[in-house]
């Protein structure tokens, strides 16, 4: 992670400026300089149309023969790729060392970057066109060391430039301006004034000011003191080769700007042999649109890159004041595709609105991107945030992704990952072939991997090899990369047949063990691609796993599905991806209303605990949502159990889930004393079954589980529950009923029942009072509870009728062979159909 | 002034252009922008007057707290020819805005339609003096104008509350006043034209937006602003805070008003209970199905302090809030009972001896 925090680095402070005028000052000769600027000093904020417009209009002011650029001087070689004829922007540099672990930095360029108008316009016009700042090499060798040293001084200190940016100064100039941020801000003062010069001019204004009051640690300002040197150093040696400083364009951040001068120290050739470097790759990747905002979680970009695009094109295409109509026709024509009428009229209000606001702040010269949005609040999708959200996220951000002239070199995700297949010695399956995975384990004549330590083993990486193969094939098949397939885990069974792919969902049984692993890999070409495809999602194969997580965490609807996720997200050990699916369980709970699928979620969460030991992953996260969940359960259950018969049987499966999870799993053995659940809260579970036993409203099968869920915790007095089996299955109840309850009674713990003669006289009345037509219905119900019996129960309760009947032995025989003969589903599908032929039954 | 405050001291409620005339007074003073025609402040000075803020040495206290980008929408929207529709849920302070914007802007906010089930077109358009028409016929002096037809007449902003009660067809008698400007009087043939600085504020609720749902036609004139509950604690606070301490005030209530922490707590048991999550944003929780509105926590203290002061200690207790917490949490659905005990019992318990008490009065209770 803290690699792509690094890709903010160049999108750093935004713009200031250099000396006064620095085109007056004449240049000292063609070799050296010894005084004033060390060039025609453009001061810019990245990412900024009209900077890059007024800096197209410069160079054709100055007409240099070099132009050089605030960028990793190592990466030259970059820049004629990037203005290569097939390249379309939004495009990065980006440079990974080539050591573990990756660390790399980004430097995306939109075309608006003014970035990319230095190298377009510089290569076109035939300058020299060159990077200034410090090589990456030595960047990422600096930031590596920097991290080791003080991990805990970096919390004190802001993580990234972006945030540095939009600290104390900025968001202070915003609030005095009465502006919600500064991006708002910026947009109304520089973005909109075409002046000649004026961008230039005030934002060196902007620039020095910010310099006096900047307040940066030690650390950062040693750093930018470093850059800022090294700057100056290859701006001398451009004019060493005999530019003169009249004619190179300097672009750089504003912060920057002003101290570009010949007066200020360059860098010697002793200091930049004491630089710090690790040997890095640069390549260039296709950037994003929806990756430049800063929603895609990178502080790289601005906020509405489809907006400045646009305005970019309109000022460009010399009307700038269409910008703000295209921007609301076009969320305008986003909602009538959603099916939302609006006219052409609620439009022209909108941005009336919209310049009436704008007129509500000084120094306004067009509706800023602020105003607009507000005025599409008001007029077009009156007052609906969600509905404007949804439509202008489309219009103001985009989803354009930059295309890279063929020939370019590996994302370093591909890197990362043929790094990881070299460490974990899986070379020999990059093959289209399939062929199983070996490990460890053999079970039975199939190799498998032993996800346990390997205690003999010589070194750490070995002994623990096969489960880190493990976790890496995981993460690909997370990730979507068909690489490799997980062919069955443990002894017991219980997988879909396609398991590998992880958007299946997977049937999961608790009896699984979980130690073993067999796999199965092949190599293909479009694994190649599905890899490539993973690049805009992070830099190596775990953080685009964890993203690829959170992409499927964000559609998961059902309780169901977040717990599967949370299971994969162990699986591939991913601590936080896993806490986010907890909390992804949390939130859908909340709004689910259904008894069973919260249970199931329970008991599913409970299931994850039996990797604890094998797995380095903290359940401790689990515990309180475990416990809200079952609060809730709780709550739902005396209003779950009036439905119908199939909705009851549902619910009275998850009350066996449900208890098993919360009171019966890992959960419950190792929260003695800790309070997972406390008290109170059991006791409202009991209190909760206690009311739907005695509820006579409830459905028989739910009444009967839960007497028999009181019973298996002793919960119930003898006396308590005779009464309630004597109400339950007395004469002249419907037959169906009292099948259900006994079915649901029966469900747990028969060995308990047996024992208790009052329900089966109860039962043995009950039978006997029977019309001839509702017993026949009653048996199939009854059968259907006895099924499930064991052969030794089946006798024990034979032994038991035959005592209350008071048969002989004979008799026993008859009914412990009856009880004893099992049916099947099937069986008892035909049973029904043939009830007539049931009069010969000799019960 | 001192004598017409005295005079009037008995009136249970004044308009707010007469409760803060001072401060109108002193913002008109200092004002210095430009003014749209028919305006007495501009739409800057009506920011201030709103929001709060300070001119020419008087405080000027905020009238509306929590949105202040949203009231700039509704100035700049009255200053064009647009009407401003606030839509809210219950409790959101959309009248009371109106009726400040009206205040500020024109100095009059009684020019009000207040609009229910048996609304006519009359009281929108105008009606006769029945007597006078049988007498005299129609003519001017028989008329009995309606306060939209007035607020034409003298390029005023008119207030039509609760819009979407009234029936649709009355409704769309705005139409052509918003669209022309014009209302006519066929039976005089007079058409009365809109002066500049005439303008309608409209409030309707978004839970009745089913009983007669506007127009698209009507809509489209309106420029609709959306106003909010308050989104986070602090502002919370402070409206109920400011607002409970004037009711007891007005109503005379024999309690002291309600500490800090009680109000924190009530509104912090709203604002969860409302949002479906706690505050730290840690832990979700269900909604009940009603509405908790800031003016119910106001109303809840305002009880309390009721409950306090005739039947306690005087000093309100955490029995005295419970018993109205439960009242407003609870009101429509009996399941929003076990969405409150789910709430106590999953959060409010685990909050520690700051709560216990609080805790023990609910569970009291259910």
């Amino acid at each position: 992670m803290a690699t792509s925090k690094r890709a903010a680095k160049p999108a750093e402070s935004p713009a200031k400026s250099p000396e006064k005028s620095p085109a007056k000052k004449p240049s000292a000769g063609p070799l050296t300089i010894s005084s004033g600027p060390l060039g025609r000093i453009f001061g810019v904020r990245h990412l900024s149309p009209m900077g890059a417009l007024q800096l197209e209009r410069f160079i054709d002011e100055v007409e240099p023969t070099a132009i050089v650029i605030e960028g990793p001087s190592d990466a030259d070689a970059m820049i004629p790729l990037l203005a290569h004829k097939k390249s379309k922007p939004p495009l990065a540099i980006l440079s990974f060392t080539q050591a573990r672990p990756v660390r790399s930095i980004l430097y995306p360029l939109a075309a608006y970057s003014p970035e990319w108008m230095a190298i377009t316009k510089g290569l076109q016009r035939k300058s020299v066109v060159r990077f200034m700042d410090l090589p990456a090499e030595a960047f990422l060798a600096e930031s590596a060391a920097k991290d080791d040293e003080d991990e805990d001084a970096a919390s004190d200190e802001p993580r990234t430039d972006t945030e540095a940016y939009l600290d104390d100064p900025y968001t202070a100039i915003a609030r005095v301006t009465g502006e919600p941020d500064h991006d708002t801000w910026w947009e109304r003062h520089f973005e909109h004034n075409a002046e000649p010069e004026a961008y230039r001019e005030a934002i060196h204004e902007f620039g020095a000011q910010l310099r006096a009051v900047r307040r940066d640690s030690g650390k950062r300002e040693r750093e930018t003191l470093t850059r800022e040197a090294y700057m100056r150093r290859v701006l001398r040696e451009v004019i060493r080769e005999g530019h003169s400083p009249d004619k190179i364009v300097v672009v750089c951040g504003a912060y920057h700007a002003p101290v570009l001068t010949a007066e200020e120290h360059a860098m010697t050739d002793a200091e930049l042999a004491k630089l710090p470097r690790s040997p890095c790759t640069h390549t260039i990747m296709p950037y994003s649109y929806p990756r430049l905002s800063a929603q895609s979680g990178y502080g790289a970009g601005n906020n509405a890159p489809a907006y400045y695009q646009v305005l970019f094109d309109q000022r460009r295409a010399g009307r700038p004041q269409h910008a703000g109509y295209r921007i609301l026709s076009a969320i305008a024509g986003r909602l009538r595709a959603r099916g939302n009428i609006r006219s052409s009229a609620e439009v022209i209000e909108a941005s009336r609105l919209a310049h009436a606001l704008a007129a509500m702040n000084e120094g306004s010269h067009a509706p800023a991107l602020r105003d607009l949005l507000d005025g599409a609040l008001t007029c077009l999708t009156h007052g609906d945030q969600a509905l404007l959200d949804q439509c202008a996220r489309e219009v103001v951000v985009g989803d354009e992704i930059g295309a890279v002239a063929p020939g370019v070199a590996r994302t370093s995700i591909q890197d990362d990952f043929y790094r990881l297949v070299k460490d974990l010695r899986l070379d020999e399956y990059l093959k289209d072939k399939r062929q199983p995975v070996k490990g460890r384990a053999k079970d039975g004549k199939v190799e498998a991997l032993d996800l346990r330590e390997d205690r003999r083993a010589a070194t750490a990486a070995s002994a623990l090899r096969d489960r880190n193969v493990s976790i890496f094939l995981h993460r690909l098949c997370a990730l979507g990369v068909a690489f490799a397939k997980l062919e069955y885990s443990g002894s017991d069974v219980d997988l879909d047949a396609d398991a590998a792919d992880a958007a299946a969902p997977r049937r999961w049984s608790r009896r699984q063990s979980t130690f073993k692993e067999s796999w199965s890999a092949q190599w293909t070409p479009d694994c190649e691609i599905a890899l490539v495809e993973c690049a805009l999602r992070g830099d190596t194969v775990e953080i685009a796993a964890i993203r690829a997580l959170q992409e499927k965490l964000a559609q998961a609807t059902t309780v169901g599905d977040a717990a599967q996720l949370a299971l994969v997200a162990m699986q591939c050990e991913l601590q936080d991806a896993m806490n986010a699916a907890v909390e992804r369980v949390r939130e859908l709970g909340v709004d689910d209303g259904s008894f069973a699928s919260i249970a199931a979620a329970v008991r599913r969460l409970s299931d994850l605990t039996s990797y604890g030991s094998v797995r380095k992953v903290d359940l401790a996260p689990l515990e309180p949502l475990v416990a809200q969940l079952f609060l809730r359960a709780t709550l739902l259950l005396p209003t779950s159990v009036r439905g119908d018969d199939a909705a009851a049987r549902a619910v009275g499966e998850a009350m066996g889930d449900l208890q098993w999870g919360a009171l019966t799993s890992a959960f419950a053995e190792k929260s003695e004393g800790a309070a997972v659940f406390d008290e109170a809260m059991v006791e409202r579970w009991w209190r909760a079954l206690d009311g739907v036993a005695d509820d006579d409203g409830a459905h028989g099968f739910c009444a009967g589980v839960a007497n028999a869920l009181l019973l298996e915790r002793a919960k119930v007095t003898d006396e308590a529950l005779d009464r309630r089996v004597a109400l339950r299955i007395s004469p002249g109840l419907d037959p169906n009923a009292v099948g259900n309850y006994f079915e649901g009674l029966s469900s747990r713990n028969r060995m308990a029942l047996l024992s208790r003669k009052v329900l089966w006289r109860s039962m043995t009345e009950f039978v006997e009072q029977l019309e001839h037509e509702d017993f026949k219905r009653s048996v199939v119900g009854l059968r259907r509870a006895f099924g499930a019996f064991e052969t030794g129960e089946a006798r024990r309760v034979a032994e038991i009728l035959t005592e209350i009947w008071g048969g002989g032995s004979e008799v026993a025989a008859a009914i412990t062979g009856a009880v004893e003969s099992k049916v099947d589903a099937a069986e008892l599908a035909a049973l029904n159909d043939d009830l007539e032929g049931l009069d010969d039954l000799d019960l | 002034m001192a004598k017409e405050k005295q005079s009037e001291s008995n009136v249970l409620r004044e308009p707010a252009e007469r409760s803060y005339a001072a401060e109108l007074a002193a913002i008109e003073k200092a004002d210095k922008h430009g003014k749209p025609t028919g305006w007495r402040l501009s739409p800057r000075a009506v920011e201030l007057y709103i929001l709060g803020g300070e001119a020419g040495g008087v405080t000027i206290t905020p009238k509306y707290m929590g949105a202040p980008r949203l009231v700039q929408i509704a100035i700049a929207t009255l200053a064009t020819d647009r009407a401003l529709l606030l839509l809210g849920e219950p409790g959101t302070a959309k009248s009371w805005l109106s009726e400040h914007l009206c205040a500020a802007i024109t100095g009059d906010s009684q020019l009000l339609v207040q609009g229910t089930a048996g609304t006519t077109e009359e009281q929108v358009r105008y009606s006769w003096n029945y007597a006078l028409l049988l007498a005299e016929g129609p003519s001017q002096r028989a008329l009995v104008p309606s306060p939209v037809y007035r607020a034409m007449e003298n390029g005023r902003i008119v207030r039509f509350e609760e819009i979407t009660r009234t029936p649709s067809e009355v409704q769309d008698a705005l139409i052509t006043v918003l669209s022309e400007k014009v209302l006519s009087v066929p039976e005089l043939g007079l058409h009365v034209q809109a002066r500049r600085g005439f303008n309608v504020i409209g409030t309707a609720n978004t839970r009745d937006r089913g009983v007669n749902e506007m127009s698209s036609a009507l809509k489209r004139r309106f420029n609709i602003v959306v106003l909010p509950v308050p989104a986070d604690l602090e502002t919370e606070v402070a409206i109920v805070e400011k607002r409970v301490r004037e009711i007891g005030h007005t109503l005379e209530l024999p309690s002291a008003p309600p500490s800090k922490e009680a109000v924190r707590r009530v509104v912090q048991v709203f604002q969860e209970l409302r949002q479906g999550k706690t505050l730290d944003g840690k832990q979700k929780l269900k909604s009940p199905t009603g509405v908790l509105s800031t003016a119910e926590a106001i109303s809840v203290l305002g009880n309390a302090m009721s409950l306090a002061g005739h039947f306690g200690s005087g000093k309100i207790a955490d029995r005295d809030i419970a018993a109205s917490v439960l009242g407003a949490v609870v009101k429509e659905d009996s399941k929003d009972e076990a969405v409150f005990v789910e709430y106590l019992e999953g959060v409010v318990k685990k909050r520690g001896a700051e709560w216990a008490e609080f805790y023990k009065a609910c569970k009291e209770l259910v």
